[in-house]
């Protein structure tokens, strides 16, 4: 033990900040595509890879339900995986630099509590009121109506953030105010609970397991699009991001308009988190672990790096969660959130316990 | 001194408006000028408002009353982007950049002259590369901030801020946290940085030995105001510094220019020797509560004998000879000194 301390410091102190290498850049292309075709193959039907290819390909040749299952439920399902992650991890990178706090997450302003009571209206509270007959004949309990009411309460909740974010200049208060406007929807869901069939509560529960199979080919545009339009809002601030790792006041003094990027950064996330919530249900740990995956493995905080860097590591990571939560060869299908908390919750505990400079961005 | 000067203010008020009562002012009658190529240091107290003068002098919050002309322009009609390229800043604010190179926290000072994908062209590279050797940090170019000193950490703050080519760089308490040595070296730095150009250089700081020897100016602000301003030297002579400074316990020693305790005096004590060892002989005796006088004027002498090749210290008359000063301090001999006619201060 002699001196340890001294060597580990002399060690440090020879050794630049190691540069991750153009492998490190290789696998993370790899990894999404490769987890975007397991996914296709794997699930309760085990489907051979060359098959699934072929289906891709528009071959006749394949049997026909395997090419329905591939063309008709994985394929879109696999999509909408891909983008979730990346969405979330996109989301909880700019939350957590927003806030400079490595426990932020896209959901910290109180967005996906926001889905969720709309969610528990549409499937609870209107019961109550009487209004399941008309609910039933008109299809709204079906994905498209869970669809909209999450849609609702996210927005609902986004305009109660921005009022306050416009009036308030420090960012911990608004990550309280946010913080606590998801405590407050969630009471109101357990008040609702309270008083709804166990019939109902289960729709609610389902929907909060998460699951990235509600988005069909008819709902895939819209989707695809509000993603897309979020990860290009956090793409074009990739230079401020930068700058707020410095703190709000140097930002400041180097020209950016922090109030004005902080509104921007709010929008983007909330179409990304909002989004998500709405068509998959509230996805737990992807947002705050994939930021840290990143930063790991591209060993930076430079955004110039970890934006792309957690849109392939959020994409993979998501697939493999998918994957995973379906039980390849069996007809098992476990809660989404469960998987992707299992996954989640090791990473951040490891880069805790290591005191990780990863950590460190946002402390 | 015809230059425009980069900092002007004329009868600033400083403080926090408020809505419904009265604005709480911090300080008034800031008149302050700082020019191109000084390194001013701005001295207070705990608590008269520095921090609050240079959040007003950097636009950070409004002044409550009087102009503040910025390269003799009013420094409101600036937008953050045009002061961005005139001002930069070192914050208390402890950035937490986690795994970043120390090349590319500096090239964030080029913030304000990139486009918005951030990319450098020459000029840019040149002035990342001339700050960090400004500096002195060309060899921590690839090591991650992260696991830098402090002392490293805020040479690093310094290169960001000078990258961003500024007519002013403007630093709030940049030497505290540091040791001595690290103050010393970083107030040096920071006065070279101004005389090697025309750039003007404004520290506030806590520390007044190292701003009395540094600083071409001082800014003196006591609680509430008005801020005095001049040489360090000027100020001294004035007794603009001690009015300052000086409180219960504590007044300002014109001829040493530095603040000592005035605790109560246990009583007259000659001193018979020179050299280093008088001189700290002198310092401990100070320390302890003595007065040092000539040592014909009082029945207790300390004498400092290095005639041996080691330092000794008695006693006259004594026949104790002390190793070291820490057991002459304790010789219950110094005890009885005659304390008549010493007043406290």
């Amino acid at each position: 033990m002699k001196g340890w301390r001294g060597e580990a410091a002399v060690e440090r102190g020879s050794h630049p900040l190691p540069q991750p290498g153009k492998g490190v850049w290789g696998f993370l292309l790899l990894a999404p595509f490769t987890a975007f075709v397991l996914e296709l193959a794997l699930g309760s039907v085990l489907i051979p890879l060359g098959c699934v290819f072929s289906s891709l390909a528009g071959d006749e040749d394949v049997p026909e339900g395997w090419r329905q299952i591939v063309l008709l439920f994985r394929l879109p399902r696999a999509i909408t995986a891909m983008l979730s992650g990346a969405a979330l991890g996109m989301a909880g990178l700019k939350m957590q630099t927003l806030f400079r706090n490595p426990l932020a997450d896209p959901f910290v302003l109180g967005i996906s509590s926001g889905a969720g009571l709309g969610v528990a209206v549409l499937v609870m509270g209107f019961w109550t009121l009487g209004w399941n007959g008309y609910l039933e004949k008109s299809h709204m309990l079906g994905a498209a109506g869970i669809i909209a009411a999450a849609t609702i309460g996210a927005l609902g909740a986004l305009c109660i953030v921005l009022v306050i974010a416009h009036r308030v200049e420090s960012n911990l208060t608004l990550l309280i105010v946010g913080l606590m406007i998801g405590y407050i929807t969630n009471s109101l869901v357990s008040i609702l609970m309270q008083f709804s069939l166990d019939v109902q509560m289960q729709t609610y529960i389902a929907w909060t397991f998460g699951s990235f199979a509600a988005v069909t080919w008819h709902h895939m545009p819209f989707f695809v699009v509000a993603v897309l339009a979020g990860i290009v809002m956090g793409g074009v601030i990739i230079k401020p991001l930068n700058a707020l790792l410095l703190g709000e006041g140097y930002a400041r003094s180097m020209g950016v308009n922090v109030k004005g990027i902080r509104l921007w950064i709010i929008l983007g996330t909330s179409l990304l988190a909002g989004s998500v919530s709405a068509y998959c249900g509230p996805i737990g740990f992807l947002g705050i672990a994939v930021p840290h995956l990143s930063r790991l493995l591209l060993r930076t905080s430079d955004h110039r790096a970890l934006v792309p860097g957690v849109i392939l590591i959020g994409g993979a990571v998501a697939l493999i969660a998918d994957v995973l939560s379906q039980v390849p060869g069996t007809r098992i299908v476990l809660p989404l959130n469960a998987v992707t908390s299992l996954m989640g919750a090791p990473v951040v505990i490891g880069v805790i316990l290591h005191r990780h400079q990863a950590m460190e961005a946002g402390s | 001194m015809n230059e425009t000067p980069v900092i002007e203010t004329k009868g600033l008020s400083i403080g926090y408006p408020h809505s419904r009562h009265p604005a709480r002012i911090v300080a008034s009658g800031i008149n302050a000028v700082l020019r191109p190529g000084w390194f001013a240091c701005l001295l207070g107290p705990n608590g008269a408002g520095e921090t609050t003068l240079i959040r007003t002098l950097t636009g950070m919050q409004p002044p409550l009353a009087g102009t503040i002309r910025f390269q003799g322009k009013p420094l409101q009609g600036f937008s953050l982007r045009e002061l961005a390229h005139h001002m930069s800043l070192v914050l208390t604010d402890k950035a937490a950049v986690g795994m970043m190179a120390v090349r590319t926290l500096v090239s964030l000072g080029r913030y304000p002259f990139t486009d918005w994908t951030g990319r450098f062209r020459g000029e840019d590279h040149t002035a990342v590369e001339g700050a960090m050797r400004a500096v002195g940090i060309l060899d921590l170019a690839h090591r991650p901030v992260c696991e830098l000193s402090d002392g490293e950490r805020q040479k690093v703050m310094i290169a960001r801020a000078l990258a961003q080519e500024p007519r002013v760089m403007v630093l709030d308490e940049a030497t505290a946290f540091l040791d001595l040595p690290r103050r010393v070296e970083l107030m040096h730095l920071l006065r070279e940085l101004a005389h090697s150009s025309e750039r003007a250089v404004l520290l506030s700081t806590h520390d007044l030995d190292l701003a009395l020897r540094c600083a071409d100016q001082l800014w003196l602000l006591p609680p509430g105001g008005p801020l005095h301003m001049g040489a360090p030297e000027d100020l001294v002579l004035r007794d603009t510094f001690s009015t300052a400074f000086s409180g219960p316990g504590v007044f300002f020693d014109k001829a040493a220019g530095a603040f000592r305790l005035n605790g109560a005096k246990k009583g007259n004590i000659g001193l018979k020797g020179g050299g280093i060892a008088g001189v700290w002989t002198l310092r401990a005796l100070e320390r302890a509560g003595y007065s040092v006088v000539p040592e014909d004027e009082t029945a207790v002498c300390v004498e400092v004998d290095e005639q041996t090749g080691i330092t000794e210290w008695r006693i006259r008359g004594g026949s104790v000879r002390h190793r070291s000063l820490e057991s002459l301090l304790a010789d219950p001999c110094l005890a009885d000194t005659p304390s008549e006619g010493v007043d406290g201060g």
